[in-house]
């Protein structure tokens, strides 16, 4: 009658399974490996909008090699009209515009052309098309009727959709799908994203977009620096109608085009990681590891705030030989 | 060893062994002579009062006793075949002497050693001639020879690792001047010499199956006159030639009540490579029996969820029997006398599973001198103390202990890096068992075990993003029991059989200060029975299995758990906690009828039974059901039998599944419609084969509630099917002599639907919802289409052992996936599906182990030292399928690389 205890020694056995098979990737690509087309962050502008707020939103994309996305296309959706691949398309519309999208160079275009080609776009259902259209969308002002009080504090989440699509001049032909979910609220303390002002490289601040030098083989110990107000206190409005004061646990993901990181994510107040920069093609085994080649590898940091807000901020980290007193 | 006990009792009895001599009773069934591999040994014996008119006149007389004999080796019945008449007796006098019922009265308390066949122990009849050799006086029984002469040279024959007492052992002394004596030993295995020229003298001793052993002593010259002669004492250490040879006799076999039961001798256990001498692995490498992943100890049996199986101790059913990782049963393996599998068509007496049943058997038999065995790994140490207690060895022992130290080994390699892993365990044992009642059998049984697990990482680093998974890891969880079995016949055709046990369960699960759980249980379980056997062509069982007690459990999730349909990971979360406690209980009621209809019982058995499922958790459930069963076993012609089975089997839902706040579940039981039919065929005495085709019908699975969207919800409901049928065939080589083994073949499929009137279908390549499928109908997650196992064995001279095993088992479904879309917000992937839920398998499995042992004996002990040689072909196993972060490259999680173990036992006897 009372067997419980196999349910629990399952879970004990799993949790060493899976203790033993996070101890080897077996040669699978990492998170953190910038190897591809990746889309790692959207930012939505406000965070958290009301009912009828315009919000535009902004994605980081990494494509290999410094290249461009050929196309990127979204859409948004409040949850009851999404399914399991988020927002769909109305199948009455006219689509006929988004199959000739990659082959168009906006810039041969007259405004006349851009903005007949901005409405087909609107009326397939998209709120962006990057490069052509950036993507904005009105939050509908109907968002949260039906609920009360309480719930359009909390408030709903909708959905964007967003199709990154590579140019296909450089080989590359893995599109991207992602989705992000748009709190819509009434909250009296509505969220803000969270910026990274800056970096902390073993123990010297450096700018977003700054660089640093360090020889092969040098480890970098690197913090993440969040702005004075990333983390906030905010109310949160209880099942039994109590407010709550509760404040932000961001966390940090890293990435990075080569090397490895010691961990892939830092939990606030853990911030800290430390990325093992990746040896040169040719060079001795031990250090010093003396080599010609000189590489610059693009570190990436991006906060989130577990309410829907991101920030994110970049670093160049140039690799080279030490100098050597001969 | 039989003989030897035997010759010590103070009045001749023999013990009728081989063919011929086992002549039939008229009125009792016949059959030609099964494969008994082990005959049962008088352990303990009772001598018979002698008629006190028969000892007046000094009569002597021999009485032919059919004795009944359990499989625990306990009298069951006994019954005089033959005794001697009274001659002149008047009208109103007794037409006997009274020796049939003085043996009757005597053979009732003895207790011999369990019979085995080719699947282990067996019950059986054999045919017992006590005789009355003499009326007993008041002088002491004779001891060895006397002489006039003074004893010269007195000692004692010993065996070598058990230190038995060898009687009926041949001495022969040969003094300086040729002279020769010779002696056998007495019961103690005592010699006394006496008559020999003083000096040198050469003794030697020689018996069959044992090595010679030679010795020269020195006589003693007579002593000065006055002075009492002081003997010249020694101990002579005879080796045996191989302590693993077992005897075969003939015994009746009485048969066995259900469709497919599957004995594992502990015998062969101990010689298949990487079972660890672990009786309950073996069911693994039987017919029907699928391989659980990384050596886990999962049961899954013909296509079975691992908790639709029931593990019982002695008829006590326990939640658990393997320790964390599946290493160590919670029992000590030598503790264990043999292990029952019924993987299905079993009779009323187990219930509460739509699996199958392990029923694992412990020891009713004791060493007449106290026994330490000690076995020693990497992973823990287990001590084992078993003996006879008692100025009449009343009162038979054991106690066992295991401790594990693994976790302080741990921290060894980790260092001081802030990560540990501490799994630790123990368990314990102590059966006291009374061996001389006058009737029936009476034992106590207390065990238990504890387990705990506790992972911790530094606090800096991130278990995942999710800030609820932080924080270190601990699981800890026990069982005790005490129990108590008493067997008791009343009267002629009556027995009784008492079980009743308590015990106390625990569970504990904690991640962080998010997710806990708390659980206690206290139970009493209770199974009765009564079994009426008004004549032999006919026997009833009414039986009561009750299992009842008192919970609590604490649960703290760091959400509502009812929302996580619709998951939102930026919805902001509550501490979700449920508590509860209350009574439960099931009492269970059966009836079972064996009924043999024709002359020659043994031809045809129908076995009919019902049984009541009753369960109650106050507030909560209360269901009851009825599974009537039926079976039957017809041989056809001599050796080959017909099986037959259908019954329905009754499950109730798991404590989780059987919860809600506001009470009033409604959840039903599980049940399965098993049906079976096979055939056994026994080709020589040790070479036999079955084939059994299944067919099993699942029905009222309980599945998530589907439309679960508030905690007032009922969390899970009785709405899934299934199916499981298939072919299982083993030929098998009882241990007969030097060689065992078996090939096992197994055919199966199994498959589940959980919501047949509103099938989660999957329509084309996306992002899977849970069990979608082409039709409904999925493949479950361990359905393995071919299961081949053979294991063999060959016992070698000197005491070595060599065994393997190769095994090939269809790799376990699995659902295929091929790339991912990206969650922004929890930062991870969804997996793509490219086909329906296990629609793919992962490649086969095949593994080959061998083993090679060799057991050396010392004067004082015993010593076993194996290598288990573990996928010595190196088969490269998948056991799961590894993605990467973003589903576009995969890899294997394989099972065990080539592994060569070895372990050593000890044993001790003092």
């Amino acid at each position: 009658m009372l067997p419980f205890s196999s349910k629990l020694r399952r879970t004990a056995l799993a949790t060493i399974a899976l203790l033993g098979t996070a101890c080897g990737s077996q040669g699978l690509s990492q998170a953190w490996q910038l190897d591809r087309l990746r889309i790692l962050a959207v930012r939505a502008e406000p965070a958290e909008p009301r009912p009828g707020d315009d919000v535009s939103f902004e994605a980081l994309y990494y494509v290999p090699d410094g290249g461009n996305i050929a196309l990127s296309l979204w859409f948004a959706c409040l949850p009851q009209a999404a399914d399991d691949f988020g927002c769909t398309m109305d199948s009455s519309v006219d689509s006929s515009a988004l199959s000739d999208l990659a082959g168009i160079d906006p810039e041969t275009m007259t405004p006349k052309e851009q903005a007949a080609l901005y409405q087909q776009l609107i009326d397939a259902g998209l709120i962006g098309a990057e490069p052509f259209m950036a993507p904005t969308w009105t939050a509908p002002a109907d968002a949260l009727d039906g609920l009360n009080d309480t719930a359009r504090l909390e408030g709903v989440s909708a959905v964007v959709n967003i199709t990154a699509i590579p140019d296909s001049s450089t080989g590359a032909d893995d599109t991207e799908l992602a989705y992000k979910r748009l709190p819509i609220s009434e909250a009296s303390t509505p969220n803000h994203n969270p910026d990274i002002t800056g970096f902390t490289i073993d123990g010297e601040p450096v700018k977003p977009g700054g660089q640093i030098d360090r020889i092969w083989g040098q480890d970098v110990q690197i913090e993440p620096i969040l702005a004075d107000d990333a983390i906030e206190t905010y109310l949160y409005r209880t099942a039994d109608g109590t407010d709550e004061q509760r404040q932000e646990e961001p966390y940090v993901t890293w990435y990075a085009e080569d090397g490895s990181f010691d961990q892939p994510y830092g939990l606030y107040p853990y911030l800290t990681a430390t990325w093992s920069p990746p040896l040169p093609q040719s060079a001795q085994a031990a250090p010093p590891f003396i080599s010609d080649e000189v590489r610059e590898i693009t570190l990436i940091a991006v906060a989130r705030d577990r309410r829907g807000g991101m920030g994110w901020a970049k670093l160049t980290v140039s690799l080279a030989s030490p100098d050597l007193p001969w | 060893m039989i003989l030897s006990l035997l010759q010590s009792l103070p009045v001749t009895v023999s013990l009728l062994i081989g063919a011929p001599a086992f002549a039939q009773a008229a009125d009792e069934p016949t059959e030609a002579l099964p494969p008994i591999t082990v005959s049962p040994a008088l352990l303990e014996f009772v001598e018979a009062v002698y008629p006190p008119a028969a000892a007046a006149e000094g009569v002597t007389a021999t009485v032919t006793l059919l004795i009944n004999i359990d499989a625990t080796g306990a009298v069951t019945g006994v019954t005089v075949l033959d005794e001697p008449a009274r001659q002149g007796t008047e009208p109103g006098q007794p037409t006997t002497w009274g020796f049939g019922q003085a043996a009757v009265a005597a053979a009732r308390q003895w207790h011999f050693s369990p019979a085995e066949d080719a699947n282990g122990p067996t019950p059986v009849k054999i045919e017992f001639a006590y005789e009355f050799k003499a009326p007993p006086s008041s002088e002491p029984a004779p001891g060895p020879p006397a002489s006039a002469a003074p004893i010269q040279i007195t000692g004692v024959l010993i065996e070598m690792g058990t230190r038995r007492p060898l009687s009926g052992f041949p001495i022969v002394a040969t003094d300086s001047t040729g002279h020769t004596l010779e002696q056998d030993t007495d019961g103690d295995g005592r010699f006394a010499l006496s008559g020999l020229t003083p000096g040198s003298v050469h003794l030697a001793s020689t018996y069959p199956g044992y090595a010679r052993v030679e010795k020269t002593v020195l006589a003693p010259p007579p002593p000065a006159e006055g002075e009492a002669l002081t003997p010249t004492k020694l101990k002579l250490w005879l080796r045996n030639l191989s302590y693993r040879d077992d005897e075969i006799v003939g015994v009746y076999k009485l048969p066995v009540q259900d469709v497919t039961k599957r004995t594992v001798s502990t015998a062969e256990v101990r010689a298949i490579p990487g079972t660890f001498g672990d009786p309950v692995r073996v069911i693994q490498d039987l017919p029907g029996a699928a391989r659980a992943p990384l050596g886990t100890g999962l049961l899954v049996i013909r296509g079975s969820n691992p908790e639709d199986s029931g593990v019982y101790i002695d008829g006590i059913r326990v939640p658990l029997i393997y320790h964390l990782g599946a290493y160590s049963s919670v029992i000590n393996a030598d503790l264990v006398d043999s292990v029952d599998y019924l993987p299905g068509g079993y009779g009323t007496q187990y219930g509460r599973s739509t699996g199958g049943v392990i029923d694992i058997k412990t020891k009713h038999t004791f060493p007449e001198r106290t026994k330490v065995n000690w076995n020693t790994d990497l992973l823990d140490t287990s001590v084992l103390v078993e003996g006879q207690a008692g100025k009449k060895h009343g009162l038979g022992y054991a106690v066992a202990g295991r401790r594990s130290y693994i976790d302080a080994f741990i921290p060894l390699f980790t260092g001081d890096t802030g990560f540990t892993i501490k799994p630790r365990w123990y368990d314990y044992q102590l059966k006291l068992d009374a061996l001389n009642l006058p009737k029936g059998h009476l034992s106590t049984f207390l065990f238990g075990f504890q387990d705990v697990l506790r992972v911790s990482t530094p606090s800096d680093y991130a278990q995942g993003t999710d800030q609820d998974t932080q924080g270190d890891i601990g699981t800890k969880y026990g069982t005790h029991r005490i129990m108590v079995e008493w067997d008791r016949p009343i009267g002629d055709h009556l027995a009784l059989r008492m079980v009743p046990s308590l015990g106390v369960d625990t569970a504990q699960f904690n991640l962080g200060e998010s997710f806990d759980l708390t659980q206690l249980q206290s139970l009493l379980e209770l199974r009765t029975e009564l079994k009426w056997t008004p004549v032999p062509a006919m026997d009833l069982t009414a039986g009561v299995d009750f299992i009842g007690g008192w919970y609590k459990f604490q649960t703290q999730f760091p959400f509502d758990p009812t929302t996580f349909a619709n998951y939102d990971p930026l919805a902001e979360r509550e501490p979700f906690t449920q508590s509860g406690t209350g009574w439960a209980w099931g009492p269970d009621l059966y009836l079972e009828m064996n009924i043999r209809p024709l002359a020659d019982s043994k031809r045809l058995l129908l076995q009919p039974g019902l049984r009541a499922d009753m369960m109650n958790i106050v507030g909560q459930v209360d269901i009851k059901g009825l599974d009537p069963r039926f079976m039957l076993r017809a041989e056809l012609f001599d050796g080959g039998l017909f099986k037959l089975g259908t019954g329905l089997y009754n499950q109730p839902p798991q404590p989780f599944e059987s919860w809600r706040p506001g009470g009033g579940v409604d959840v039903r039981f599980e049940n399965a419609w098993s049906n079976e039919i096979g055939w056994e065929q026994q080709f020589t005495p040790g070479l036999s084969a079955d084939v059994s085709v299944y067919y099993k019908f699942l029905q009222r699975q309980i599945v998530p509630n589907p439309d679960l969207s508030s905690i007032d919800d009922q969390f899970f409901v009785n709405q899934g099917i299934g199916r499981a049928y298939g072919i299982e065939t083993i030929i098998r080589q009882a241990p007969i002599g030097r060689f065992f083994g078996w090939v096992s073949y197994t055919l199966s499929r199994s498959v589940r639907n959980d919501y047949p009137s509103s099938p989660r279908i999957f329509d084309g390549p996306g992002l899977l919802g849970p069990f979608d499928s082409a039709d409904g109908w999925y493949s479950y997650d361990f359905d393995q289409t071919h299961i081949l196992v053979a294991v063999a064995g060959y016992k070698l001279p000197r005491d070595w052992e060599i065994s393997g095993k190769m095994q090939y088992v269809t790799g376990n479904p699995t659902t295929p996936y091929s790339g991912g879309i990206y969650d922004i917000d929890q930062d991870i992937y969804q997996p793509y599906s490219t086909g329906a839920y296990n629609t793919e398998r992962l490649p086969a499995f095949f593994e080959t182990d061998l083993r090679i042992d060799k057991l050396f004996t010392f004067k004082r002990w015993q010593l076993e030292v194996f290598l288990d040689l573990l996928n010595v072909l190196r088969g490269t196993n998948p056991e799961f399928t590894q993605y990467n972060y973003d589903y576009t490259q995969t890899a294997y999680i394989r099972g065990l690389p080539f592994i060569p173990s070895p372990g050593f036992q000890a044993d001790f006897e003092f």
